[in-house]
């Protein structure tokens, strides 16, 4: 052992904030999702708040907003803390699907988010966009919607994942989201393995350093999606 | 005075490199390399110290080798071309420096068979003279603090893209742009410099704080050491603090190298190597796979 004056004290070392990731859940809340769909979804929304604000690294870095649609998109909740979120809001389905109103607002959000943070001088990871639905746009604000994720994902800028719920989910439409991934179909209403595998992967991303490609867990994919 | 004079041509070193509760984890090793040089000449009235820490970037798969080779070429570098290279402009500095850790890249890639990209690996650098002279580069994060007189401050930041997971490495398209050079003659023209501290990314938070550009009081403290204590004792210290405080806060590999101009004399057996140029790679063995 070295001499006790030669070792070195928590407060000779300086603290900064935990580098950010914030996730944009984009939800279909349209009237196809009344019931068991929207029950569920709820379910696993709770589920990976309990999961993520019991993982260290993910209370500190992780980041959610929850952004619905159907006749109009709506920041049901906006990007915080997670030990800041008393509570998280009750998802209602009804109306129609204008999935790309929804992707605007969450996109709009996210860019937000990040001038918050380059203002404050926290540093932050890729962000991601979760788009889910169960149907058809019922608007056409989808085309340029799907260009402006398109843009940011080959700039590097965006994680987009597309996800179809149930049979009727339009992949075609999900598709025009994401080059690089696939719109997955998740397996029957099982929300909460779509979650559990979500919390990880950001961990993954929260860990990653200068030089890293962040690997998704493709065999985790397996127990959530259709594939 | 004269005998601060005399003694202050002596640059102490230690550094220490431990791997990341990630990497451990993982199975995977240190990723961080780093380099220490010194050059007496033989009248012994002038002595320049260099240190280099690198550190290979994450996902490519020679990460330890491209760290090992940077720092070893980025410090050799540095001890042909100081002091004269402060006479140039920064352009020749980065192009030349550049082109050496390049060309060893390039041979240790070709012997073993793999893309030079393979052997990314970022660099923070520092020579100082006896002189008050002093030279430093970097490209990409980890982080350089000195000490002037009394005033300890950020020599250069860590540069990251815009976001957290993203930097340069020697082997990046753009490195050249990316290299910062700073030195006695550039820029705020400091001098007689009497210590520094190179660190590596994993310890970049602990000792910097990224907003207001400050600087924890553990540099100065770290640097203190070597008053009372040789670079063997300084060496065991930092090790002992990397693998307990600093590591509480980094899941990363870290590394630290100390540069310090000790006040006194050196006692025996604490003064540098004599007779023309030593290299010395403490953490890591120089072979090249």
């Amino acid at each position: 052992m070295t001499e006790e004056i030669m070792q070195l004290r928590k407060e000779d070392l300086l603290l900064n904030p935990t580098s950010r990731v914030a996730v944009a859940l984009c939800l279909d809340v349209s009237g196809s999702m009344t019931g068991e769909p929207i029950a569920e979804l709820n379910e696993g929304i709770s589920a990976f708040f309990d999961a993520a604000r019991a993982d260290q690294l993910a209370r500190a870095s992780a980041e959610v907003a929850i952004v619905t649609f159907s006749d109009m998109p709506e920041t049901r909740l906006d990007f915080q803390n997670l030990d800041r979120v008393e509570r998280l809001p009750t998802l209602t389905a009804g109306g129609s699907t204008d999935l790309g109103g929804g992707v605007n607002t969450a996109l709009d959000r996210l860019e937000a988010r990040k001038n918050e943070y380059k203002q404050a001088g926290i540093d932050y990871f890729q962000p991601w966009l979760v788009l889910m639905t169960d149907g058809q746009p019922t608007t056409q604000s989808h085309v340029l919607a799907s260009r402006k994720a398109l843009d940011l994902e080959r700039r590097g800028k965006l994680v987009v994942m597309p996800i179809g719920i149930g049979p009727f989910a339009d992949m075609h439409v999900l598709s025009t989201f994401s080059k690089q991934r696939q719109p997955l179909r998740l397996q029957g209403l099982d929300f909460q393995k779509f979650f559990a595998w979500l919390q990880p992967s950001l961990d993954a991303v929260s860990k990653s350093r200068p030089g890293d490609k962040v690997q998704l867990d493709l065999e985790g994919i397996k127990g959530w999606a259709e594939i | 005075m004269g005998r601060n004079i005399e003694t202050s041509s002596y640059w102490l070193m230690a550094g220490v490199s431990t791997t990341g509760v990630s990497h451990e984890k993982a199975g995977v090793e240190c990723q961080d390399a780093w380099a220490c040089s010194q050059s007496v000449e033989p009248t012994g009235s002038v002595v320049m110290a260099a240190a280099c820490v690198s550190d290979g970037a994450g996902s490519v798969c020679k990460a330890f080798t491209g760290a090992k080779l940077t720092a070893w070429a980025v410090s050799v570098w540095l001890l042909e071309h100081f002091p004269s290279a402060l006479e140039m402009p920064r352009d020749w500095i980065r192009q030349s420096c550049l082109s050496m850790v390049r060309r060893s890249i390039r041979r240790a890639a070709k012997r073993a068979g793999y893309p030079p990209d393979e052997y990314a690996a970022t660099f923070v650098a520092v020579c100082a003279g006896s002189d008050g002279k002093w030279l430093a580069l970097h490209l990409g994060d980890g982080g350089i603090i000195g000490r002037f007189g009394n005033e300890i401050l950020v020599v250069s930041q860590p540069e990251k893209g815009e976001f957290a997971n993203e930097s340069w490495f020697a082997t990046s398209s753009d490195a050249l742009e990316h290299i910062r050079v700073y030195g006695s003659s550039f820029d705020r023209g400091l001098s007689d410099p009497t210590g520094f501290v190179l660190f590596s990314d994993g310890v970049e938070d602990s000792l910097l704080d990224r907003r207001k550009g400050t600087v924890a009081k553990a540099a100065s403290v770290m640097l203190d050491w070597f008053r009372d204590h040789s670079p063997d004792k300084v060496s065991t210290a930092l090790e002992e603090n990397l693998g307990t405080i600093f590591c509480e806060r980094s899941h990363d590999d870290c590394t630290i190298v100390l540069m310090a101009k000790p006040n006194e004399r050196p006692e025996p057996g604490k003064n540098p190597p004599e007779g023309g140029v030593q290299s010395i790679p403490v953490h890591a063995g120089l072979s090249e796979d």
